[in-house]
C-alpha cells in the first residue's frame, strides 16, 4: 500500500485528488509526513522537507517565475535528491492532450511539423504585465510544445501588446509551433490546439466540444467539461514512479529547460529579434 | 430614373475571353454560368507546349466556342470586355498585362505573380487603362463573409488579432523520404500535369512554387477584407514536411507566419498542404480573430451537410459544404466594380501587396528575422 500525505493547511488541493486516491488501486491516506511513502503538495518547502526524509513528493503549484527560479536552484544545487521532487503537470492527462500524445507516440501522426495552440482566458488581466500574468498557462503550452516535439526549440520569436502575447518557436529539423494568450471578457474561457504532422494531424478544440442552448436571441456554446481526469492520470504516473525504484518517468522532466525558453522569451520581445536558443543560453539572430 | 437593377440589365451581358485555361477551369466556368457574362472564345499564344493547346482546345469544345492560338487576334475577332486569365501561375501577368493594355478588364487566377516586378507592372497598366482587376479569391464563402459581417457591427469590439488556419488536406505525388538512390528528383511541372487529374495542381506552370506561394493568397485576403489594415512585418518558419515534390524542388510545404499589422494589430497564419489522410474534409480552415470587447472561432467551411455510405471512397470528403454562392457573389462584386466604378474585392493592387507579404515571409525563413514588407 502506498500511503500518500495531504497536508491539513491544503484541503482544495486534497480535495481535489481525493477521488483520485480513491480509484487508485492500493493507495491510501497517510496522517502525518513521517508515516506516508510521499507528500502531494503545492508547498515547495513541504516539498523538499519530504525529499529531505528520503521520500518522494508531487510539487502540484500554479507555476509562476518565482517558483520556477526556486526550482530550477533545488535541481541545480540537489541533484541526487531532485530526482525524488517531480513537478506535476497535470495537462498532460487532459484527456485531449493525452489524446494527441498517445497518436504522436503510436507513430499516426509521423514526424511533428505544425503546433498551433490558442489559449484564450476570460476576465481581465490582473498585472500590469501580461506576459507576467500568463506565465502558467504559458509554461503549460511550452511544455506540451517540448513533449510532443521530443525537445526544446532551437529558436524563439515572440511579439506582445496589451493583453496578448504570441510565441513562435522553430523546432529541428523543421518543426515549428505558433503560441497565443489572449484575454477574451469575463465568461468562458477558450482553448484549441492542433498538430500537423508528417502522415496525420490531430485537432483537440474547444470549438468541437460544445453544444447548444437556445433561450431567446442568438443561441449559446455549452462546452462539455472533461471531468478530473488529469488528476487521476497525474496521480497514477507518479504513484508508478514511487512503486518501481529504477523506472524513469518522462513525464516529469527538469524546470530548468522551461525556464530557459521562457527567458529566451522575455529576450526576444525585448530585442525585437529572434532568438537561437542552445543548452541553457540563447543568442539574438 | 432608372433602377440599379434595370441599367444593370440595360448594359447586356459582357463578352468574356478565356486567355489559357490550363490550370482551374472553374473560373471560367463561373463566369459562363453567370447571367451577365458570355464566353466568346479561348485564346493562348501558339508557342505553348502541346499539353497547353490539348486543355485549352478540350474546354473551348465543352463550351462550344473557338479556340484560337493567337491571343492578340483573339481580342480582336471577337471583341471582348473581360478576360480570364488561368494560365501557368508565371505567365499570369504578362498575358493580363496584354488584356488590359487592349483595354479589357481581367480576372486572374491566383497567384497573381510570385514576382513583384511583373505584379508592378500589371499595378502600372490597370491603373493607367482604368479597368477592373479581380484576382480570384475565397472572400464570399458564408462563413468568411460571417466573420466579416461581426467584426463590421462591432460584435467583437476594435480588433486586436486575427489568425488563420489554411490547411489543404491534399496529396501531391509520392511522400517525402520516397526517392531512394538513384532515383530521379521529380520534375515539378511534370508532377503538376499529372496532379490536373484529382485537382491538386495549383501550383501548374515551370517555375517551381511553395505552398505559401501558391495557397498563401486566400487567408491573406481574408485577413485584409476583415481588418483593411496592411500587413507591415513578417517572422516565418517554412518547411518542407510532406511531399517528394517539394523536397526535389526546394519549395516549402508548409508555413507558419507571425504577421505584425497597422495600428498595432498582430496575427499569424498557419498553412500547409498537408496530405489527404490529415483531415476529413478538403482542409482544417479556421479563423481566430479577438477584438477589444470579444471574440469569434470561424470555421470555413460551415454550413456543411455529412453524408456516409457503405462503400463510400475514401477520397470523398464526408462533410461538403453546401450554400456556397461565393463564386456568383465574387462576379457580382466585379461587375459591380464595372458598373458604378470602384475595385473589386481584391484587384491588382491587393494581389501585390499579398505578393509582397510572401516574398517577406520567405526572405524571413531564410534569414532567420523578422521583414519588413516591402511597400
Amino acid at each position: 500500500m502506498t500511503q500518500l500525505f495531504f497536508s491539513p493547511g491544503e484541503t482544495a488541493l486534497r480535495d481535489s485528488y481525493e477521488k483520485s486516491v480513491f480509484r487508485v488501486k492500493g493507495v491510501s491516506g497517510a496522517n502525518s509526513l513521517e508515516t506516508c511513502d510521499a507528500v502531494v503538495t503545492a508547498d515547495l518547502a513541504l516539498a523538499r522537507q519530504a525529499v529531505d526524509m528520503g521520500k518522494h513528493a508531487l510539487l502540484d503549484a500554479e507555476l509562476d517565475h518565482p517558483l520556477l527560479g526556486k526550482l530550477c536552484e533545488v535541481e541545480r544545487s540537489n541533484a541526487n535528491d531532485s530526482s525524488r521532487l517531480h513537478i506535476a503537470r497535470p495537462w498532460r492527462w487532459q484527456p485531449s492532450i493525452r489524446a494527441v500524445k498517445d497518436a504522436i507516440d503510436a507513430g499516426k501522426l509521423g514526424d511533428p511539423g505544425l503546433l498551433r495552440i490558442h489559449r484564450w482566458r476570460s476576465g481581465a488581466s490582473v498585472n500590469e504585465d501580461f506576459a507576467a500574468d500568463e506565465t502558467p498557462g504559458l509554461i503549460q503550452d511550452l511544455d506540451i510544445a517540448q513533449w510532443f516535439f521530443g525537445g526544446p526549440p532551437q529558436s524563439v520569436y515572440s511579439l506582445a501588446r496589451d493583453s496578448y502575447l504570441q510565441v513562435h518557436l522553430g523546432f529541428s529539423p523543421g518543426g515549428m509551433a505558433l503560441l497565443d494568450f489572449a484575454r477574451i471578457p469575463q465568461g468562458e474561457s477558450y482553448d484549441s490546439l492542433s498538430l500537423i504532422g508528417s502522415t496525420g494531424a490531430a485537432y483537440s478544440d474547444d470549438h468541437h466540444n460544445m453544444n447548444l442552448r437556445f433561450g431567446g436571441g442568438a443561441p449559446g456554446a455549452l462546452r462539455v467539461d472533461q471531468g478530473s481526469l488529469e488528476k487521476l492520470g497525474q496521480l497514477e504516473e507518479f504513484i508508478a514512479v514511487i512503486r518501481v525504484a529504477d523506472r524513469c518517468s518522462q513525464e516529469f522532466p527538469s524546470a530548468s529547460n522551461i525556464a530557459t525558453l521562457a527567458k529566451a522569451i522575455s529576450s526576444s520581445i525585448d530585442a525585437d529579434r529572434a532568438i537561437n536558443i542552445a543548452g541553457d543560453d540563447h543568442d539574438l539572430t | 430614373m432608372i433602377s440599379p437593377d434595370h441599367r444593370k440589365k440595360a448594359k447586356g451581358p459582357l463578352r468574356a475571353i478565356v486567355i489559357s485555361v490550363v490550370k482551374h477551369d472553374y473560373i471560367a466556368l463561373a463566369v459562363a454560368t453567370h447571367p451577365r457574362f458570355q464566353l466568346v472564345a479561348v485564346a493562348d499564344d501558339s508557342s505553348q507546349p502541346d499539353w497547353v493547346h490539348e486543355r485549352n482546345q478540350d474546354f473551348a469544345r465543352r463550351l462550344d466556342i473557338p479556340y484560337l492560338q493567337d491571343v492578340e487576334v483573339a481580342i480582336e475577332t471577337y471583341h471582348p470586355d473581360v478576360a480570364i486569365v488561368s494560365s501557368q501561375a508565371e505567365r499570369h501577368c504578362q498575358l493580363s498585362v496584354r488584356a488590359v493594355e487592349a483595354g479589357l478588364h481581367i480576372i486572374i487566377d491566383k497567384p497573381m505573380s510570385t514576382s513583384l516586378v511583373e505584379c508592378d507592372r500589371l499595378v502600372e497598366a490597370v491603373e493607367r487603362r482604368d479597368v477592373v482587376s479581380l484576382v480570384w479569391n475565397r472572400n464570399f464563402l458564408p462563413a468568411v463573409l460571417q466573420a466579416r459581417d461581426q467584426v463590421a457591427s462591432g460584435a467583437i469590439g476594435k480588433l486586436q488579432a486575427l489568425h488563420c488556419d489554411f490547411y489543404f488536406s491534399k496529396d501531391a505525388g509520392p511522400p517525402r523520404g520516397s526517392r531512394r538512390d538513384g532515383d530521379t528528383p521529380i520534375d515539378w511541372l511534370e508532377r503538376q500535369i499529372e496532379a490536373h487529374a484529382d485537382g491538386s495542381d495549383g501550383g501548374v506552370g515551370s517555375e517551381p512554387m511553395g505552398e505559401l506561394q501558391i495557397e498563401g493568397i486566400y487567408p491573406l485576403a481574408y485577413l485584409r477584407m476583415l481588418s483593411g489594415l496592411p500587413i507591415k512585418r513578417v517572422y516565418a518558419r517554412t518547411a518542407t514536411h510532406f511531399h517528394q515534390a517539394n523536397v526535389d524542388n526546394s519549395v516549402d510545404d508548409l508555413a507558419s507566419l507571425t504577421l505584425e499589422m497597422a495600428d498595432g494589430v498582430v496575427g499569424s497564419i498557419a498553412i500547409g498542404r498537408i496530405g489527404a489522410a490529415s483531415h476529413p474534409d478538403l482542409g482544417e480552415i479556421k479563423l481566430h480573430l479577438l477584438g477589444s470587447k470579444g471574440a469569434l472561432v470561424i470555421s470555413e467551411s460551415r454550413p456543411e451537410v455529412a453524408i456516409y455510405y457503405r462503400g463510400q471512397s475514401a477520397l470523398e470528403f464526408r462533410h461538403q459544404r453546401v450554400g456556397d454562392d461565393g463564386d456568383y457573389l465574387l462576379l457580382e462584386n466585379f461587375l459591380q466594380a464595372i458598373d458604378e466604378g470602384g475595385k473589386a474585392i481584391l484587384d491588382a493592387r491587393a494581389g501585390r501587396d499579398i505578393c509582397a507579404i510572401v516574398q517577406a515571409a520567405l526572405r524571413s525563413a531564410k534569414t532567420g528575422m523578422p521583414e519588413q514588407v516591402e511597400d
